[in-house]
């Protein structure tokens, strides 16, 4: 059976890996290298690096970034999100290191990208991410570049036009914010969309549970909870039930006392 | 004398995971695009990284096409990794003008009911596949849209999601995995620490 997953989220803003909430507030936690290292021996599913300072300021993807955390060779699939406006970026990111590429600001001015880049780099390493919030009562995509939010059928568009293997779902407003994930922006989308990654306010195994039984869920994506204790993502799936995860003894922690 | 793994630089992917793996296990490893090293290598090793056409467009301009076939014709072993495996065959329903390899039997195909098989999911070996029981029903990685369709007789493990598809390809020194054991964890470099030891050792 294909277990769905638990992805830890490396935020990193001006280089260095921040504790972020509602990306609008930040405390800095390190380097981001040594938190995928840790992420990795403790068996996360996949690592996450969001460089979210990369897109607005047209810097491009952070390549020296993922060289530094490529170099730790890790045994766990790495995405990468961050500044990726053309087929070239997205090559360049797998190229150092990163196994699945994650786009954001580029599907609002280039929906054609995904279709272009699947053919380089393979439409199963691509995920397209929707930052969505409801205003007034209807549910909006938010384009953080621009600062302003887009109607539903926008949305529509894109996920119709995208060559991508699945959507990062992402609760802006309530991100970094403890068991404050709004399973509600997920609703409108369970049935344009088959595969689910949810991230922004999962630190609950009750919250991670409640979304793992949504079909379209896939992968559940945790952030800032996984930096305050050691071996924090055993500890957390230690608490979830059910067999829809792996075991919470995993990855190179097999073996460790816990 | 440590034995040499050339691992195929398509020129697109990255290598450092899997150099890392190999040179853990205690393998003399290096990521290449010059096809002329092949004939150095006690085994080489197709990584899983890109597109079909664009993959098999490199391994004929770069002439390791004809390198890895008079590699494995004397007997040495090959592994293919993910888009790997897929290149041991004949071709891929992703790029439909490119042919693969052509050694194994068999092609592939889009997954009829998913757009991908992406996550941590069960691999059951058959015996033919000569590995330790432990690594059995044991969980790797796998990131692919297309599946093995193909004899039965070539498969040496299976994978669940929706239907049952080959999740392990392969005859005598040619094998082929659907999965990532470079990105599997601890079962994964177990799993390569085994199969590469029986590949070369056979």
């Amino acid at each position: 059976m294909l277990k769905k997953r638990i992805v830890g989220v490396v935020t990193v803003k001006d280089g260095w890996a921040v504790q972020s909430s509602s990306y609008s507030k930040y405390l800095p936690l390190g380097r981001p290298e040594l938190i995928a290292e840790n992420l990795d021996r403790w068996g996360v599913d996949e690592i996450l690096l969001q460089s979210i300072d990369r897109s607005r300021s047209g810097l491009g993807p952070d390549l020296d970034l993922l060289d530094r955390v490529s170099k730790f060779g890790l045994g766990t699939p790495l995405i990468y999100g961050g500044g990726i406006s053309t087929v070239q970026h997205g090559q360049d990111v797998v190229r150092a290191g990163a196994d699945r590429v994650v786009l954001d600001c580029a599907l609002h001015s280039n929906s054609a990208l995904t279709r272009s880049l699947s053919l380089k780099i393979g439409q199963q390493a691509i995920i397209g991410c929707l930052p969505v919030s409801f205003n007034k009562k209807r549910l909006e995509w938010f384009d953080y570049v621009r600062s302003e939010y887009k109607p539903l059928d926008k949305i529509k568009d894109v996920i119709i036009n995208s060559v991508v293997s699945e959507w990062l779902i992402v609760d802006p407003v309530n991100e970094g914010k403890k068991n404050k994930f709004d399973a509600q922006i997920i609703e409108p989308l369970r049935g344009m969309i088959k595969n689910i990654i949810v991230f922004g306010g999962i630190s609950e195994p009750q919250q991670i549970e409640d979304l793992s039984s949504i079909d379209q869920v896939v992968a559940i994506c945790v952030g800032n909870f996984l930096n305050y204790s050691e071996l924090a993502v055993n500890k957390l799936m230690q608490e979830v039930n059910g067999t829809q995860f792996r075991d919470a003894t995993r990855g190179f922690s097999k073996g460790v006392s816990q | 004398m440590k034995k040499s793994v050339l691992v195929v630089d398509y020129g697109f992917g990255n290598l450092s995971s899997i150099i890392y793996r190999l040179e853990k296990l205690g393998y003399k490893a290096w990521g290449t695009s010059n096809s002329k090293l092949v004939a150095n290598a006690d085994l080489v090793i197709l990584p899983g990284v890109g597109a079909f056409g664009a993959a098999m467009d490199f391994l004929e301009q770069s002439n390791f096409s004809s390198q890895i076939k008079e590699h494995v014709g004397n007997g040495k072993p090959l592994l293919g990794i993910c888009l790997g495996m897929q290149l041991l065959t004949k071709g891929s329903l992703e790029c439909v003008s490119a042919r693969g390899l052509g050694l194994l039997p068999g092609k592939f195909v889009p997954f009829s009911c998913h757009n991908a098989h992406t996550g941590w999911n069960t691999v059951t070996f058959s015996k033919d596949l000569d590995i330790s029981d432990s690594l059995n029903s044991c969980e790797y990685y796998f990131n692919h849209s297309f599946r093995y369709k193909g004899p039965d007789k070539i498969k040496l493990g299976q994978v669940k999601h929706g239907n049952q598809f080959a999740a392990a390809i392969g005859r005598k020194k040619i094998i082929g995995v659907q999965f990532h054991p470079e990105k599997s964890q601890q079962d994964g470099a177990k799993f390569l620490q085994n199969i590469l030891k029986n590949m070369i050792n056979a």
